[in-house]
């Protein structure tokens, strides 16, 4: 790839931020719109269990102005708009709390994972490519590689059913769902541990794909750098160990990740509501399955929204950080 | 990795004869589903494995192993036809891209890029709670959720081969576009498509499973995937070796093998390639 | 609402933070402490706007809040915030003289005041639980009496409105325009046996603490929590004493839990599964209904799906053990295949060579609907008609797709389930009223209605029994829907506490053993 010129660099930059703004309005259209086209009706599905009363009209119009379901989808779609930009994502009476304050709860969980699972699979991905990839068709890198073909071949909520059934179940040194236990420990330090062995084996259940995809990708370019002459050059004279790894291989290999690492956090938000379910853990790919089971609108609007603002900023900010990269690099 | 696909008439037939086995095994696997007895429901329920059902039987008394069969033909042709759709929907945008004007090429790049940026998961998520998919709407949604990714590398490789002088060539003598892409182009493009289909169906069998998983799609559709959902009530006690092992293996294994004709195919070309004088 | 205005604006830091650092649960003296693991999440703040509108919502906050009357320990009528309560012969009005120990969480006594608040606040904010409809006006005479006025005589006063209406405190209500917004603590100050302390939506957690100034005497546990736990998960957590009750096990887990020796309590639930017939369609005819009830072997169905976890159920539509019910021995329509095909061919159906049956020269195929809770059950059944001939296109759809099958009538038969106890008021809800979309939807019955009609309005006990009894006989004929099956609903519980299952169920019908009595000494 041939550099061009910083301008035009600046200029794609922006352009991409153009696109995920366009992204974004199209995902509050679609939001509104795709609820209201579903079968059903929200107001007789919030009273749907048999114990709830019957509704007289005027009480029934009544819950349903109140729920932002009254006027025509124009004044409905309008009243959004307005409420959303003054940053107000409505009221969630399913769940009866302001949809900010369910997005609140539910994020830290889903970002403790999502932050846990990105260095574990950047640093074993990576430094299992560099391995394989420095002496390639070693015993080394046959094993790996043979090992991460079987991975690939385990969809990602297959890791996470298997790995909360062996270190769960079977042998039960993890608990088997949640976020904490039943009564957290009151002392911090304790209190956090626990909540680390709580989110253990979901983190890892999300990191492994990610895993293989860099430990292919990091394996490849470690291949071709390896037929370099600065890296013969290097060894010859006697730089091995940890310095050949991360000073050779993995300064030059940053880049590439980095540009991998934008795509990587969109495949990880689907991939964390997989591993949410399997292991109830309580973050926004439950709450936003819910939510759509549940015909809750504005919280599916917002949990939508909120969680594509989340994606669309990282992977923008990861990617001016790659441009950046390679400007100097 | 695009630029090596160059290959010779040996490498050709090898593929294609790979081809046409794997498409032989695909017909097969459909026809299982002809010959399967039905998946009815007995009160043997919970059975282990044992001379009268090999694999056991599920909570409602259902053959394990008989699912499995259904669920083969479904699993299957899902990943196969949405692979299909979105690589015919890919390689055509491809085409207008290279060979329509300016505008034709930005629109269809901005709706590309537009749609890289979405998580594909919301897309499945929102349009698979509100069809509740049978089998043709998992195809469709499959396929629109990932045809995107192929287009821009099809467009790189459409343009290369639209200045080549084979294409200038047959252009002078009069030859027409279509003409161009059916005996020049599609020809050249043959193994990255390949490359990209088989590449197509693993992404397909994973997301089919997955939303098969979450219970988004018609809980009547066994694929192995509603199988494996169907099991995990069963993670406690024995009976997950008998549920939740077999689909979960058949899943691997149908990814695994796809992943080897793949590199079978990948490889083969390579090959081709250097043989090339 | 200010406090939410300011985390709207960095909601996302405050959280980060808050997540770690919300208040923790005090756990000095465990052994006083009752936890309860709920195998569902979050439902909903216990307070009455606001609460999941099914229920468990409504019991986690019958422990916050108390009603006039109450159940006893044995299902029984007795007195709640009202010590006493008198009807006057024309059935028109009731006095109800108040606990003068009641209090509010917060030291205020309760009121007549508050009685009567609390219904004039329901009729402008309607509670969707329970109707206050049929009530004039309720005046305060004095501090501790109140007197309700009735529109029209009412039979089910008592076991209906002053059962299962929480009192709300009138000094805390008062300026609440919007209650389904008022999620702030405030909102759950009840009069109940237990106050509020914590309650964290994310993991579903509630935290409760003893009233002690009860009027009704001190309750048993310091505290009492209820924790989001899988089933299996909160198994394992009750052999290991950290869980007391698990409120509703699934019955294939109960042989575990008798495995492990815990204390197994199960019941008919009364909250039996229903085949509903679309009585716009083909099933408008009552012998179609009778030749399908026929053909279908309801005892298999359970052998096939539920084994030990539910009984075939009674076609009268009370189930066994309900008060209002006439101990008689309901039609069963027993499984009879030639019965079945004689019914179906006396009404234009034939069976043609190849065993299917057909009407009007083309084949049968039969729309069934179901939830996917119901996925074995209707698989079972689909396999059931489709060996005796019928063709079966059996849809499993989520809730808000089953409902627009219904408004648009596109089903013949759907598998459904309610609740068959409570006061019978709410009968004619769940079988007669068109709207609502999981009920039998059945109008083609004038006597059933007009006994519907007269057991609400009758003045005395016997009566209003007679022409409940009337209703079961036509329901068991008529077949506004076929009763199944009867699940089989079991609580696993500790030595600490005893849970029990009322015979009516809780308030307005709830089939659960977690009534707040166990609480009581």
């Amino acid at each position: 790839m041939k550099s061009p010129d910083p301008s035009r660099r600046r200029a794609g930059l922006i352009y991409d931020l153009v696109n995920r703004v366009i992204v974004f309005f199209l995902l509050v259209v679609l939001t509104f719109a795709l609820p209201r086209l579903m079968p059903g009706d929200p107001l007789s599905l919030l009273l749907s269990s048999d114990v709830t009363r019957e509704l007289t009209a005027a009480e029934a119009e009544a819950l349903r102005q109140d729920m932002g379901l009254g006027g025509s989808w124009a004044d409905q779609f309008l009243t959004y708009c307005r409420a959303v930009l003054s940053g107000d994502l409505g009221y969630s009476f399913h769940h009866a709390a302001p949809v900010s304050q369910l997005l609140a709860t539910a994020l830290p969980w889903t970002g403790l994972l999502v932050l846990g699972a990105i260095p574990l699979y950047l640093i074993v991905g990576v430094l299992a490519g560099i391995e394989a990839g420095r002496v390639p068709h070693r015993r080394f890198d046959r094993i790996a590689t043979g090992a991460m073909t079987v991975l690939a071949s385990l969809p990602p909520f297959t890791v996470a059913v298997f790995l909360l059934l062996i270190f769960a179940v079977l042998w039960p040194v993890l608990p088997l769902g949640g976020a904490q236990p039943i009564f957290p420990a009151e002392a911090p330090l304790a209190r956090s541990v626990e909540i680390l062995r709580h989110a253990l084996l979901p983190t890892v259940a999300l990191a492994v794909h990610e895993i293989v995809r860099f430990y292919l990708l990091s394996r490849g370019e470690a291949v071709a750098l390896s037929a370099r002459p600065f890296l013969i050059n290097a060894r010859a004279r006697g730089i091995s160990g940890w310095r050949e790894r991360i000073d050779y291989y993995g300064r030059n290999l940053l880049p590439v990740i980095l540009a991998r690492m934008s795509d990587s956090i969109t495949v990880l938000i689907g991939a964390v509501l997989y591993v949410e379910v399997v292991f109830s853990y309580p973050g926004i790919g439950h709450l936003n399955l819910g939510a759509i089971m549940d015909r809750d609108y504005t919280l599916l609007q917002g949990a939508v929204l909120g969680l594509s603002v989340l994606v669309l900023s990282l992977n923008w900010l990861i990617d001016v950080a790659a441009a950046l990269l390679a400007r100097r690099g | 990795m695009t630029d090596q696909i160059r290959y010779g008439a040996a490498g050709f037939r090898r593929r294609n004869g790979l081809a046409l086995g794997s498409a032989a095994a695909v017909f097969g696997v459909m026809a299982v589903g002809l010959v399967v007895p039905p998946y009815r429901t007995g009160r043997d329920v919970l059975q282990p494995p044992g001379p009268e059902h090999w694999l056991g039987t599920n909570d409602i008394g259902q053959d394990v192993l008989i699912g499995l069969m259904h669920a083969m033909p479904n699993t299957v042709f899902i990943a196969v036809s949405a692979a299909l759709i979105s690589l015919a929907a890919a390689t055509t945008f491809a085409c207008l891209a290279a060979i329509g004007g300016t505008l034709v090429a930005t629109a269809v790049l901005r709706t590309v890029d537009i749609l890289q940026v979405i998580p594909s998961i919301l897309l499945l998520l929102l349009f698979a709670a509100w069809l509740q998919p049978g089998i043709a709407g998992i195809v469709l949604l499959l396929a629109l959720t990932t045809w995107h990714e192929d287009v821009r590398v099809l467009r790189a490789i459409v343009l290369r081969e639209l200045t080549r002088e084979n294409v200038r060539y047959a252009r002078h003598m009069g030859a027409g576009w279509s003409y161009c892409v059916t005996h020049h182009i599609v020809p050249a493009v043959w193994p990255t498509l390949v490359g990209l289909y088989v590449q197509n169906i693993r992404q397909a069998v994973m997301k089919a499973a997955g939303i098969a998983f979450l219970g988004l799609t018609d809980p009547r559709l066994t694929t192995w995937g509603s199988m494996m959902q169907d099991s995990l009530d069963h993670l406690h006690g024995d009976a997950w070796r008998w549920l939740l092992l077999p689909p979960a293996l058949s899943l691997s294994l149908f990814l695994l093998i796809v992943l080897a004709v793949g590199q079978r195919l990948e490889r083969q070309t390579m090959a081709g390639a250097t043989a090339r004088p | 609402m200010r406090l939410f205005i300011r985390r709207d604006i960095n909601a996302v830091v405050i959280a980060a933070l808050a997540a770690l650092a919300a208040p923790p649960v005090h756990a000095d003296n465990v052994g006083d402490r009752l936890v309860i693991a709920d195998a569902s999440s979050d439902r909903g703040m216990p307070a009455p706007y606001v609460h999941h509108k099914n229920g468990p919502g409504y019991i986690y906050t019958s422990y916050v809040f108390d009603t006039l009357i109450d159940h006893g320990a044995n299902g029984d009528l007795t007195p709640g915030l009202a010590e006493s309560w008198t009807l006057s012969d024309d059935g028109l009005v009731a006095d109800l003289t108040l606990n003068d120990k009641a209090r509010w969480h917060d030291g205020t006594p309760v009121t007549a005041e508050d009685v009567a608040f609390t219904f004039a606040y329901m009729t402008d904010h309607p509670y969707v639980l329970t109707s206050v409809a049929m009530v004039d006006t309720v005046e305060a005479i004095s501090k501790d009496h109140a007197r309700i006025t009735l529109k029209r005589p009412y039979a089910g006063l008592q076991s209906g409105p002053l059962l299962s209406l929480p009192i709300l405190p009138k000094h805390i209500y008062q300026d609440q325009p919007a209650p389904e917004r008022f999620v702030d603590r405030k909102a759950a100050t009840g009069s109940g046996p237990y106050k509020l302390v914590s309650y964290d939506k994310a993991q579903g957690r509630y935290l409760f603490e003893r009233n002690d100034g009860y009027y009704r005497g001190t309750p048993k546990f310091r505290q009492v929590a209820i924790v989001k736990m899988a089933p299996d998960a909160a198994l394992q957590a009750m052999a290991a004493g950290e869980v007391d009750v698990i409120g509703s096990l699934p019955w294939t887990k109960v042989e575990a839990a008798k495995k492990a020796g815990l204390n197994v309590l199960s019941a008919r639930s009364n909250h039996p599964v229903r085949l509903v017939f679309n009585h716009q369609g083909m099933f408008r005819e009552k012998d179609l209904r009778h030749a399908l009830a026929f053909a279908i072997d309801r005892q298999a169905l359970i052998d096939v799906v539920y084994q030990d976890g539910a009984v075939v159920a009674e076609t009268g539509y009370f189930q066994m053990g309900s008060p209002w019910r006439r101990e008689t021995a309901d039609p069963d329509y027993a499984h009879d295949a030639d019965k079945a095909a004689a019914l179906f061919r006396q009404n234009g159906w034939e069976r043609g060579d190849d065993g299917r049956w057909h009407r009007d020269g083309s084949p049968v195929v039969l729309r069934l609907i179901a939830d996917k809770s119901f996925n074995n059950l209707a698989t079972a059944l689909a396999d059931q008609l489709e060996a005796f001939g019928i063709s079966v296109d059996l849809r499993i759809l989520e809730r808000a797709a089953q409902q627009e099958h219904v408004r648009t009538g596109d089903f013949d038969l759907a598998l459904f389930t309610a609740s068959t106890m409570g006061d019978p008021n709410g009968v004619a809800r769940r079988v007669t009223s068109p709207m609502f979309w999981r009920g039998d939807r059945f109008q083609d019955s004038e006597a059933m209605k007009a006994a519907i009609r007269a057991q609400a309005g009758a003045l005395d006990h016997a009566e209003r029994l007679d022409q409940l009894h009337r209703f079961q006989a036509l329901y068991a004929e008529e077949l506004p829907a076929y009763m199944l099956v009867n699940p089989i609903w079991t609580t696993v519980h500790s030595d600490k506490v005893t849970p029990r299952y009322l015979g009516d169920g809780v308030a307005f019908g709830i089939p659960s053993a977690l009534h707040k009595s166990m609480f009581l000494r």
